[in-house]
């Protein structure tokens, strides 16, 4: 069994920590539109992979690598090519 | 199709290393609630309180300096100042056997939270409240429910139901005291299903997988509009959380947690 389909049982809720290092605010909440196929979910929500050295959070839907982030010795290394667009919802708004 | 290639390096430490600080967390207790789960009281100092539903990292370094990171789920409530972490021994997990069978108190081991904002919820959001839990999936459910009863008049005017899923009657988390909140008065009706044992004579719950009957007699109507909470293990959290909007609830009030046999949730 892969490393991958190891963690494909976890969601983006399981990576909040990492998460919280890279963006200011809580993304787990935040509400991301898959650029594959649109369609609208909180982070928390997406699939994720390979948390040990980073992580990548997959969409549920049609499988896009919506957040890929890895640690590197300078720091984090943060690809959101996968999200057309991230809102982060304030704390109150829950 | 995206043609931008958009790539950001965050400095590292600095800011976001402020932030989410890794504190030494101590055993105090240790608390046996079936015979594959163990819940750890840990003391935090200057733990900065959290929300029911959220979580934290837990990163143990061995001696040659490897190290192994999970997250796990708060099952405390936030009146408490000491946190309980409810583990279920994974058997071929890196973390969680060390965590069931070996931390005792005075143990200690890196923890940083709280952790997550959108699998949370506190009486001051209201309710109603269904709680569909697999497993271990109760941990952050617990919070909630512990919360509730900890708020007083408050708590008892959020209406709230549990659907709790065991593989069998001893693997029931945290059974006498969901005994005790869904007898005390105050609006919380609790049913279990038992998934893999037959349920010994006089049980009252329901002997099959969670299902959309099951879920249509145990929760709210549609039109009462209840927050939904799910947590349990993968093809158990995507059954219900599908079932629950094909009952007809908003899948906007449908919150989800996933854990996975790695994961150590």
């Amino acid at each position: 069994m892969s490393r991958e389909q190891v963690y494909s049982t976890l969601d983006g809720n399981a990576a909040g920590g990492l998460l919280r290092e890279a963006f200011a605010f809580d993304a787990t909440a935040a509400r991301t539109t898959c650029a594959g196929c649109s369609r609208m979910m909180p982070m928390g929500e997406l699939r994720l992979y390979a948390i040990e050295l980073g992580a990548i959070l997959r969409c549920p839907s049609c499988g896009e690598a919506v957040v890929r982030i890895a640690r590197t010795p300078r720091g984090l290394w943060i690809d959101l090519r996968g999200a057309a667009t991230v809102v982060a919802v304030s704390a109150g708004a829950l | 199709m995206s043609s931008a290639t958009t790539a950001i390096e965050a400095p590292p430490a600095g800011a976001a290393a402020r932030r989410l600080a890794w504190r030494q967390a101590e055993v105090v207790e240790r608390i046996a609630e079936t015979p594959r789960a163990t819940t750890l009281v840990l003391d935090v100092p200057d733990w900065p309180g959290h929300l029911a539903g959220q979580h934290v990292d837990i990163r143990l370094t061995a001696d040659d300096g490897y190290q192994a990171q999970r997250s796990y789920s708060i099952a405390s409530p936030p009146e408490v100042p000491r946190l309980a972490l409810t583990i279920t021994r994974l058997e071929r997990g890196e973390v969680s056997p060390w965590l069931v069978d070996e931390a005792r108190p005075g143990d200690r081991f890196e923890l940083r939270g709280p952790i997550g904002g959108y699998f949370a919820w506190s009486v001051a959001a209201g309710g109603p409240l269904l709680l569909v839990a697999g497993g271990s999936g109760i941990a952050p459910l617990m919070a909630m429910l512990r919360h509730r009863a900890a708020s007083g008049e408050a708590g008892r005017a959020v209406p709230a139901r549990l659907l709790f899923s065991s593989r069998s009657y001893g693997d029931i988390i945290y059974r006498e005291e969901l005994e005790r909140l869904g007898s005390a008065p105050g609006g919380l009706l609790i049913v279990h299903t038992l998934t893999h044992e037959r349920p010994p004579p006089g049980w009252r719950g329901h002997a099959r997988l969670i299902d959309s009957p099951m879920l249509a007699e145990v929760g709210f109507p549609p039109a009462a509009a209840p927050k939904v909470f799910v947590c349990g293990p993968t093809p158990m959290v995507e059954a219900v959380a599908e079932a629950v909007v094909s009952l007809g609830h908003d899948p906007g009030r449908v919150k989800t947690e996933r854990f996975g046999a790695t994961g150590g949730r």
